[in-house]
């Protein structure tokens, strides 16, 4: 699903976030990619979203190789991919409308726009607060609604950046049960996060990323 | 054309009492720059018609029926020439002086004013007269020409409201898609397309160009209405020119607004709406 190898990215200011990165992520996997702040983590879950293109190396997402993809093959590739950024900010709607937005703005028409956002909002646990207004939920509750936007349009691979921002240490489990039924569905996810991590992480694969390299925990 | 609508509707709802009032602006500027183009060409032209043909002492204009044969009106022409009380007769036809008229004139100078009452007497004796003009009687003006300096003006004014209305609706965009950016940074961070994101924006721009040019062909027409009905002001222009001077501006409106719209997606490149901001 991931293949990342020889990966290296430097500031214009000449600072070298990444150097060497060698990565590998299976098919339905669930990782978790942990580092202080300011390592890199944010640029690395751009690499790999296309959003950013990479320097040096070579990024293999899907398959695909993303420095050598022309914009309309970027722009499907990202259709595929789920990205849930640090800080995430709903729109000031309600929780369905969130999803809506994104699912038209795809090309859905309404009818298929709201079932599938129903059915993300279930997957979430959020199907009770659909008519909430998104500004109004909790911390915890609006990483689930990035969630269900991150995989609404059903994509084969969920990146999320600093996953515990603002959640307690009870929340963050059921997070993890939460990542751990979306993976059982065929997606692979990689999750960012900083601090220590809950003890349901453990049955998964942890990663480090130090000094601008990813290394095994 | 589904997307495009959803985003232009979400576009339109996103609007506030700042943007709109930068909007407003906007369109009015439009207006008032297609309203400039307009009197350019429907009052600001040469002087034509009867207005232009202020007759001097010793002037005759003799309006010729359209339905007299070429014959008729060489032998016309032949017999006041003629004449030892006129010194000089010029022909024109009628669509060279005055747009959509038909028929013919002649342009009689006689020898002197106090031989025009003989000159004026033969010439309505003739057939096919259908009025006569003299010196003595000067022409009511029916048309008007704008002078030099106002011409200027309208020009000043055209180019002027084309570079506040740019500005003013590239502030009104800059509002209008700060209130707009997280959901753009969705759209852009789910893989929406730019030719998605950028179309409805530009589709702004033109709805205002349209708004102005329509408020405009409202104008003219209002304009035209209340003036014919005053038997006092003479009409601006003829109706095809006024059909066209409308469609030429509402094309220009219409391009204005377009060049409105692109400046405003052009805000969209700044690092504002990156989705990883």
């Amino acid at each position: 699903m991931i293949q990342v190898s020889e990966l290296h990215f430097t500031t214009e200011d000449g600072i070298k976030v990444l150097e060497d990165v060698h990565l590998h992520v299976e098919r339905g996997e669930l990782v978790y990619l942990i580092g202080d702040a300011a390592v890199g983590k944010t640029l690395l879950l751009g690499l790999l979203a296309a959003q950013t293109l990479p320097q040096e190396g070579q990024i293999l997402v899907h398959g695909r190789n993303v420095a050598r993809l022309s914009r309309d093959k970027a722009l499907q590739l990202r259709r595929q991919i789920g990205l849930l950024p640090q800080g995430f900010v709903p729109l000031p709607r309600t929780s369905i409308d969130n999803l809506v937005f994104k699912l038209r703005a795809l090309g859905d028409f309404r009818e298929q726009a709201e079932e599938k956002a129903l059915l993300a909002l279930e997957l979430v646990g959020l199907l009770r607060q659909q008519t909430a207004e998104a500004t109004e939920l909790s911390s915890v509750e609006r990483l689930r609604l990035g969630i269900a936007l991150s995989i609404c349009n059903d994509p084969l691979l969920l990146l999320i950046d600093d996953l515990f921002d603002g959640v307690g240490p009870e929340d963050q489990e059921q997070i993890c049960a939460l990542l751990e039924r979306i993976c059982r569905r065929g997606v692979t996810v990689l999750a960012t996060a900083r601090g220590p991590l809950p003890p349901q992480t453990r049955k998964h694969r942890v990663l480090e990323l130090v000094d601008g390299r990813v290394t095994a925990r | 054309m589904s997307t495009f609508l959803f985003i232009f509707r979400e576009l339109l709802g996103a609007i506030r009492a700042r943007s709109a009032a930068l909007f407003s602006a906007a369109i009015l500027l439009v207006f008032v720059c297609l309203a400039s183009f307009a009197t350019l060409f429907l009052v600001g032209g040469e002087a034509t018609g009867d207005s232009a043909e202020l007759l001097g002492p010793g002037e005759i204009i003799v309006h010729l029926s359209p339905r007299l044969s070429a014959e008729t009106v060489n032998d016309h022409y032949l017999r006041i020439r003629q004449r030892p009380d006129v010194l000089s007769i010029s022909f024109r036809f009628a669509e060279e002086v005055s747009p959509g008229n038909t028929g013919g004139r002649f342009f009689i100078r006689t020898a002197s004013a106090d031989v025009m009452g003989d000159v004026l007497a033969a010439v309505e004796s003739m057939d096919g007269i259908m009025q006569v003009e003299s010196g003595t009687a000067a022409a009511t003006p029916t048309g008007f020409a704008l002078p030099a300096s106002a011409k200027i003006g309208l020009l000043a004014a055209l180019v002027l409201s084309v570079i506040l209305s740019l500005v003013l609706a590239r502030a009104g965009f800059r509002v209008l898609l700060g209130s707009f950016h997280v959901e753009i940074r969705v759209m852009r961070l789910s893989g929406t397309s730019e030719r998605t994101i950028v179309p409805p924006v530009i589709g702004l721009g033109t709805l205002m160009g349209l708004l102005s040019g329509l408020l405009l062909i409202a104008g003219i027409y209002l304009g035209q209405y209340a003036i014919g009905d005053a038997a006092t002001v003479p009409k601006l222009a003829d109706g095809v020119l006024v059909l066209g001077v409308t469609f030429a501006a509402l094309a220009l409106g219409l391009l204005l607004g377009s060049l409105i719209g692109w400046l405003g997606a052009s805000i969209l490149a700044s690092r504002e709406f990156s989705p990883l901001r």
